[in-house]
């Protein structure tokens, strides 16, 4: 009846690893969205409040990456032409498109960004469910698939600057005015919109990979022809992500253009299609999370850096040089680290804390509906027989 | 229940001039394992792909119970009831053994690709999975992830995948390759279970010939595209032209 360390090992350990606490931090994350910026509200701060608006908003674009790269395993250098599509589609309705036109404009503090919003995302789902369609179609897949959607880009980023009279060629569109402005804190309402937008879009996103359908498209992701050969059809499943992704590219452009004041063909081109690529990665592929932790590390770093690099060279210089930095991370992060960001995560929440009975047993409740099904037998087949005890 | 369960008749599939299965009648009777053999590029595995819709044929029908499933696509066939294994292993390597199976299981529940169902350890498809790795022998392997099993029980886990989508006819391509002596006797007990205990129908492409005469009630060899003998193990083995086309002439 020792009990030395070797004994402790053997023990079933005790404690709670912290990923189940997931409810917990879900909560703490969403109170603090809430609450940091009503509590900490002060007229200087606009500029740190407006950044964490942007930051959820390029966050949601790479959302849209994640649900195509990290769940259907295909990789789009396209998803800028969404972002887009929306982003356009709302600066136009905004600035009163309709009015020049139509001669009447539709109420501009709510039907105008509704109009936005529904054809930015129609426009975005119906031309990504067309190019997904035609590809699988003609069976081209893999590194095949992302030259397309490369080449949409490229051919999107023509077309806006082409199409003057829409677009406004190479300015894009200026002088977007503020969604829904609340005075006399635009900026505090402007920050709120987003965040219900983003929390919505997550919680949608969160149940859609756990359904039959996400854990389908993991199946795919993990290996296409299994996937096939056990009934499912593939290139069905990897339109329709591809098209919900669209959706919610759209939506993070609809969001994107009142909040910058303007949007233009960098935005829909392949400029924005990469960097989202490198913010995922970094973040970590097929967690959702990721894509939010990536954008913000990525965008924090590189803004504080130019402060600090500011001395040494000029502004254009810092610019270009990012790009390179940005590149070798993400080469490094993909070669090395392919969980990126949410594996550390990930590690953390492996670590066990004690917790009274009755928060556990709360736990086990809320963590129900979302955990993996286990089979019950091999639960119990992991539990040391007991009469092995000394 | 006796009778055919899978008839395929003139099979034929050209890879540019090469004729790699010609003109091949196959008839597989229910609950037997019935396998097929053969020397190297005789066309075993093409015949396994035309079968399950994997490639699609240069003419030739297939019936499947009375249906013609040879115009169906590839993932259709599983639904009609044609499970299949893989000569190299296809298995999902980041998922646990379980979801592995699990979502294999799920092609059969209602609402299949619904993005609202959420799967739960309670539904049918659960329990059919953990059946399959249980006949397998990966039960207690469950919650490991598929990449860091064994070789040999990366195969038996394609099978079990295969298992869970509930066939009638399970199409097993040489499942012993790669295996130790002790895997290969595992996976022999395997498929005479499946015959005898699930009442299934195997279709077997091997190379272990010890094997295939322990357990196959039919063989059929396929030489260069064509049948080049078909019968009972024993009549296989008294076949001169099997062996000329095994050994060469001089044989």
């Amino acid at each position: 009846m020792k009990s030395g360390p070797r004994s402790d090992a053997r023990a079933p350990r005790n404690g709670v690893p912290l990923e189940q606490l997931r409810p917990l931090w879900s909560a703490g994350l969403v109170l603090t969205l809430v609450l940091l910026p009503l509590c900490l509200w002060r007229e200087d701060m606009i500029f740190e409040l407006n950044f964490l608006t942007g930051m959820l908003i390029w966050g949601l674009l790479a959302l849209s990456l994640d649900l195509v790269w990290g769940y259907g395993g295909m990789i789009s250098l396209g998803q800028g032409v969404f972002f887009g599509a929306g982003g356009y589609a709302m600066a136009w309705f905004l600035t009163g498109g309709i009015t020049h036109r139509v001669g009447r404009a539709p109420d501009p503090e709510l039907l105008a960004p509704l109009f936005g919003l529904g054809v930015g995302i129609a426009l975005a789902v119906v031309l990504a469910l067309g190019i997904a369609f035609l590809c699988f179609r003609s069976r081209v897949g893999g590194l095949f698939f992302a030259i397309v959607t490369l080449a949409l880009a490229v051919t999107a980023k023509l077309l806006v600057i082409t199409w003057r009279p829409v677009t406004g060629g190479d300015n894009g569109i200026i002088n977007i005015p503020r969604l829904f402005r609340v005075d006399p804190e635009p900026e505090l309402s402007q920050y709120f919109i987003v965040l219900a937008a983003v929390l919505a879009a997550y919680w949608i996103c969160r149940r859609l990979v756990a359904s039959h359908f996400g854990r389908v498209l993991t199946a795919i992701r993990e290996n296409e022809l299994r996937a096939s050969s056990i009934g499912f059809n593939v290139n069905l499943a990897k339109t329709l992500i591809f098209g919900v992704a669209a959706a919610i590219a759209a939506l993070a452009g609809a969001l994107f253009a009142p909040y910058n004041g303007n949007v233009n063909p960098i935005h829909i081109g392949f400029e924005t299609g990469a960097i989202v690529l490198i913010w995922v990665a970094i973040g970590g592929r097929g967690f959702l999370l990721g894509a939010f932790i990536g954008t913000f590390l990525v965008q924090y770093v590189r803004f504080y850096m130019t402060d600090i690099i500011a001395p040494f060279m000029s502004v254009t210089t810092a610019n270009s040089v990012w790009p390179l930095i940005f590149g070798f991370v993400f080469l490094g992060v993909i070669l090395l680290y392919p969980d990126g960001m949410m594996g550390l995560v990930h590690r953390i929440g492996a670590w066990r804390v004690p917790l009274p009975e009755s928060l556990r047993r709360a736990l086990a409740r809320a963590n129900g509906a979302d955990a993996l099904p286990r089979p019950r037998a091999v639960e119990g087949a992991r539990t040391p027989p007991s009469g092995s005890a000394p | 229940m006796i009778g055919a369960i899978l008839e395929a008749r003139a099979l034929t599939k050209r890879f540019g001039g090469l004729v790699a299965v010609d003109d091949v009648d196959l008839l597989v009777n229910r609950n037997t394992v019935h396998s097929l053999i053969g020397p190297n590029g005789a066309g075993k595995t093409t015949v396994f792909n035309l079968l399950c819709g994997l490639m699609a044929s240069d003419g030739g029908t297939v019936t499947f119970e009375g249906r013609d499933i040879g115009v169906l696509p590839f993932h259709r066939i599983t639904l009609e009831g044609i499970g299949r294994s893989f000569q190299r292993t296809q298995v999902f390597p980041d998922l646990t053994t379980f979801e592995n199976v699990r979502v294999a299981a799920q092609t059969r529940q209602p609402r299949r690709l619904s993005p609202f169902r959420v799967p739960r350890g309670s539904d049918p498809g659960s329990d059919t999975a953990y059946r399959a790795l249980e006949i397998v022998g990966l039960a207690d392997r469950a919650t490991e992830r598929a990449d860091i099993l064994s070789h040999g029980e990366q195969r038996a886990l394609d099978v079990a995948i295969a298992l869970a989508t509930q066939p009638r006819l399970l199409l097993l391509d040489e499942p012993t390759s790669g295996l130790s002596v002790g895997e290969v006797a595992n996976m022999t007990d395997l498929v005479n279970r499946l015959r005898s205990e699930l009442a299934m129908t195997v279709l077997l492409v091997e190379h272990n010939v010890n094997l295939v005469m322990n357990i196959s009630d039919v063989i059929t060899v396929l030489h260069q595209g064509r049948v080049l003998e078909e019968g009972s193990p024993d009549a296989i083995r008294g076949s001169r032209a099997v062996a000329e086309a095994y050994l060469g002439t001089d044989a």
